[in-house]
């Protein structure tokens, strides 16, 4: 009737044509949010014009699985949300769109850093994360802080360790090591150098001290069940039961549920800590990139991310978005002025792969320090070949596959 | 019976004010409430469902997933130790195999690989399957259809104790169980619970049906939520209700994309929503029927008496001297204050009727003091030369002989001179206004007095007087001349109602109810005054004697005297109904 009316009335072409104009395509996100971020993501696509259809990608797997999805071509999505880590093994595969003239300035340096890759940009930089030392402002009034030196955090963690409290919590994540490594003059191995990072003795202190400082004896609560740190981490840091903890900005919301507890934390420097972030790129497979960009650039609106930032924690990627962020968050950028990335090489975001186990390892008492050591430099000797194999163009195939990408959770270090 | 029909209306309305209508209201927000509470339980309930499914999944995969682990670090250990592969391995990775496929169930086939992705021996690599990069040391892949059967593998990097690389397990799970989970789960009416993979296929569900090969994306609102989201939740579309769960959240399934969906129409899962709120409307609408029917009962019962005292009120405004007396009338009952205003209603129309009698007797009064008064006049001026008259009258007669022609003639204008003389005289009794006392007198001795002085007269008419006297009669407020005056005019009354036969007269004097007045009846037995007649003979010049026998003012004289004192005289019902009687009423003298 409405349409009739219309087209008698003469107002509308479109009204009078034989078929009506089809509604517009759902746009295909594919995405890595935790659940706050999944909820936030609702209400906004639900205030948007254009539908968008999500799914998630689940941290554990995401790359692998992104990759193949990808590949494919099939069911391939309008935009990803992806780890900075992924963008050099996505674009290596030759599976990225660049990113277009950048229409809106205000990115944060970093942010931009993350985005580039080989003199072009490749997405849109949703967040930056890392790792940095969350504290009870009740606890460090005893110790010098915060801490200018690993050496100098650890002294305090032990300081701040007393019968019932736990002085500084660590994860058996070898994203966690990256610290320890390059306080001891070792870090891990870097693709675009070749550099194996833990040839030298420095990777053995590092591991044996960090594996030293879990447990009793140490400043960190033993390890919990895999795939419950984040909980554990959460409900002893509320309770008081340990005085700070390392770890990254999607933790906040937990730590400090209420916007009452922000004043009753802080965030310090993790000295040499890594830091990355998340990206939003379209696959050269998308059916409508443009509309994956458009999604792109409402997503990244630092209106947007400060609301993100104020409800997940995250650190939004623009100076404005920032500035209207989360308090909390501003912290942990500051927190984050002296981390360094890790190296942009595709080989980067599987090191992990083989770190993780050999740390565990060590704080499990199975092997010493020395013999996890020299089984990852074996481990990562072969990342190494492999990567310049697949540089030198040898293509993949084998389980440790560098050229079907890497799936550490570096930048979001193993957030579930 | 518009006024009656009114009020019960109105009370009706008040009552469906003050408690029918916040009845409604709060029935209405019950409901409502009620509704969306069992609409979170029924959301609640199902979600409880879907991850106590999710759950056991996770146990079964979990179970394997960790078996596998064990197995997986077990032959790592080995291997390394034995320096790579030899004959003995072989044989110790049978053994392992065989333990394994003991252990696990639900496995279907193993691969074994190195580190270079090379099978060892065992069943080969499955197409398409990676071998554990990326995935934290292993992972659940997505389903894999095979003919009728659906499968999953799942792979665990086999480490040495130092973390080192040797190898990985590529088990095959078969996912039978997952079916059978599913149609074991007692679901409500219309309910489906099924298992989607990454790509919304569904994998297994709970009606038993052969799992769809198509995606149920874009075509199931909550396959797109449930592959969308990080954890759960529930929405409601196409008269659907559906909770999901992503089964990444458990921890065995980390990396999976599977989405449990439990769905069921809204008709089936808000049932008892439905029913409960059917049921409330039923019973809401009885108790209001009968409130409503209570209350019109009630409130007919509560305007009864008061539409009674309404007609009572319209009969005392109608002024008629029957409605003003309440023995003419039903007692009006009712509980309560309406019991009170009746009575209070009755009061008024008694004193109202009081007055009315009081102020016919003040305008008879008035209208008779203002004919005395007149008369009185006119009888003074007429007596004077009346007397002048027949004292020239008797003078001229004496002065004539017995003979003389004009005698006679004078003696009849002297006559009638005299009786002349006589109604002035009555008229001026009538219209004197006595002041006089007002006693105490002794009622007895007035009439014993009486007696004596009427008994010439009385014999001289065949008449007898009889005294009925009682004892220690009390004294009352009345003038004795003036009491005297009342009874001499009633017996003398008495005794010409009996002419010319004569009989008796009976003069009765008793104390009144409570002392406070004395009844004084003088009865005879002559014809006696008929009914219609007993409030008129007390009219002025009302007589029914022949003419010239009477004035017509005896009577008028006795009320008034008897009036003046505060006392009443009527024409009562004589006993037997014969002759007459009449009774008057004189206040007793203040103590």
């Amino acid at each position: 009737m409405i349409r009739a009316l219309l087209c008698l009335g003469g107002l509308a072409a479109a009204a009078c044509d034989g078929e009506a104009a089809a509604p517009p395509a759902a746009v295909r996100l594919l995405h890595t949010f935790n659940p706050a971020e999944s909820a936030a993501l609702d209400e906004l696509i639900a205030t948007r014009g254009r539908p968008v259809t999500t799914t998630l990608l689940p941290f554990a797997r995401a790359q692998s699985v992104l990759h193949e999805v990808l590949r494919a071509g099939e069911d391939c999505p309008d935009l990803v949300r992806i780890d900075a880590t992924w963008l050099p093994g996505l674009i290596e595969a030759d599976l990225l769109a660049p990113a277009p003239a950048p229409g809106r300035g205000g990115w944060l340096p970093e942010a931009e850093e993350l985005a580039g890759y080989r003199g072009a940009r490749w997405g849109l930089p949703h967040s930056l994360d890392g790792l940095a030392v969350v504290y009870r402002q009740d606890a460090i009034a005893e110790v010098a802080w915060p801490p200018a030196t690993l050496d100098a955090l650890v002294a305090a963690a032990r300081a701040l360790t007393r019968p019932g409290r736990w002085g500084l919590a660590l994860r058996v994540d070898g994203y966690w090591l990256v610290a320890f490594l390059r306080a001891a003059g070792a870090d891990v191995a870097d693709g675009t150098t070749g550099a194996l990072g833990v040839d030298g003795d420095g990777a053995v202190r590092a591991v044996e001290r960090y594996a030293a400082l879990l447990g009793p004896g140490g400043v960190s609560p033993p390890p919990p069940p895999p795939g419950e740190e984040a909980v554990d981490e959460a409900r002893r840091f509320r309770a008081g039961s340990i005085a700070a903890l390392v770890t990254g900005p999607w933790a906040l919301p937990e730590l400090a549920p209420a916007p009452a507890d922000s004043g009753a934390i802080g965030v310090a420097p993790l000295p040499g800590a890594p830091r990355g972030g998340q990206l939003l790129v379209v696959p050269r497979c998308a059916r409508d990139a443009a509309a994956g960009w458009q999604l792109a650039a409402e997503l990244t609106d630092p209106k947007v991310t400060a609301a993100w930032s104020r409800r997940t924690g995250m650190i939004p990627a623009t100076t404005e978005g920032l500035a209207a962020g989360s308090p909390l968050a501003r912290q942990f950028h500051a927190a984050l002025a002296t981390a360094r990335p890790l190296p942009r090489h595709p080989l980067s975001a599987q090191l992990f792969d083989d770190l993780n186990p050999a740390l565990a390892a060590v704080v499990a008492g199975d092997a010493t320090a020395e013999e996890a050591v020299e089984g990852l430099r074996r481990s990562w000797r072969r990342l190494i070949g492999g990567a310049a194999a697949v540089d030198a163009g040898a293509g993949a195939g084998a389980v440790v596959d560098a050229g079907a990408g890497a799936a550490v959770d570096a930048g979001a270090g193993g957030a579930p | 019976m518009k006024r009656r029909g009114t009020l019960t209306w109105r009370v009706l309305i008040i009552l469906a004010l003050a408690a029918v209508l916040p009845t409604v209201v709060v029935g209405v927000l019950a409901i409502r409430r009620a509704q969306g509470d069992l609409e979170v339980e029924v959301v609640r309930g199902n979600l409880a469902l879907v991850r106590a499914v999710g759950a056991q999944l996770d146990a079964t995969l979990q179970d394997a997933r960790r078996t596998l682990e064990l197995a997986a670090a077990t032959w790592a250990d080995d291997r390394q130790a034995a320096a790579l592969a030899d004959a003995a391995d072989a044989r110790r990775t049978a053994r392992l195999v065989g333990r394994l496929r003991r252990q696990v169930p639900v496995l279907s086939a193993l691969t074994i690989v190195d580190p270079a992705g090379r099978p060892v021996g065992l069943d080969p690599l499955p197409a398409g399957v990676d071998t554990g990069a990326h995935s934290f040391g292993g992972y659940v892949g997505d389903v894999v259809r095979t003919g009728d059967r659906s499968v999953v593998h799942v792979v665990v990097q086999a480490r040495s104790r130092t973390g080192e690389l040797v190898g990985a397990f590529v088990a095959e799970l078969d996912l039978g169980f997952v079916a059978e989970a599913l149609a074991a789960v007692r679901l409500g009416t219309g309910a489906l619970l099924y298992l989607v993979d990454g790509a919304g296929i569904p994998v297994a569900r709970s009606d038993g049906q052969p799992p769809d090969t198509t995606s149920w994306r874009a075509s199931r609102p909550a396959v797109d939520r449930a592959l969308g989201a990080a954890v759960e939740g529930h929405l409601t579309a196409r008269g659907t209700v559906a909770v999901y769960r992503s089964l990444a959240s458990y921890q065995s399934l980390r990396g999976v994309r599977w989405a449990l969906v439990l769905e069921q129409p809204e008709a089936d899962a808000y049932a008892l929503a439905e029913n409960t709120r059917k049921d409330t409307l039923a019973v809401g609408a009885a108790v209001l029927a009968a409130a409503l029917i209570l209350g019109f009962v009630l409130a007919a019962r509560l305007t009864r008496p008061l539409t009674a005292l309404a007609a009572r009120a319209d009969a005392i405004a109608s002024a008629e001297p029957a409605a003003l007396r309440a023995g003419d009338h039903p007692t009006i009952d009712g509980p309560g204050e309406i019991g009170v205003l009746a009575h209070r209603v009755e009061e008024m129309a008694q004193r109202i009727a009081d007055r009315a009698e009081l102020q016919a007797a003040l305008a008879r009064g008035d209208r008779l003091a203002t004919v005395g008064v007149m008369s009185a006049s006119v009888a003074h001026e007429i007596n004077n030369p009346l007397t002048t008259v027949l004292g020239y009258a008797k003078l001229l007669a004496e002065d004539k002989p017995e003979d003389h022609p004009d005698r006679a003639g004078l003696e009849l204008i002297a006559g009638e001179a005299d009786r002349m003389k006589a109604i002035v005289s009555s008229l001026l009794d009538y219209a004197r206004v006595e002041k006089g006392t007002r006693g105490p007198t002794d009622v007895a001795a007035v009439i014993r007095h009486v007696a004596a002085l009427m008994q010439p007269q009385l014999r001289r008419a065949k008449v007898t007087l009889r005294l009925q006297l009682d004892d220690a009669l009390p004294e009352v407020a009345a003038d004795a001349h003036a009491l005297q005056q009342v009874l001499v005019n009633l017996v003398q009354n008495a005794g010409q109602a009996m002419q010319p036969d004569g009989g008796a007269v009976t003069a009765r004097a008793s104390s009144g109810p409570g002392g406070a007045t004395v009844i004084v009846e003088i009865a005879d037995e002559g014809p006696g005054v008929p009914v219609a007649e007993r409030a008129r003979v007390f009219d002025p010049f009302y007589t029914t004697k022949d003419a010239g026998v009477g004035t017509g003012l005896g009577l008028a004289v006795c009320k008034h005297l008897v009036i003046t004192f505060g006392g009443t005289i009527e024409a009562a019902e004589p006993e037997g109904g014969r002759g007459a009687v009449f009774r008057v009423v004189i206040p007793t003298s203040p103590p």
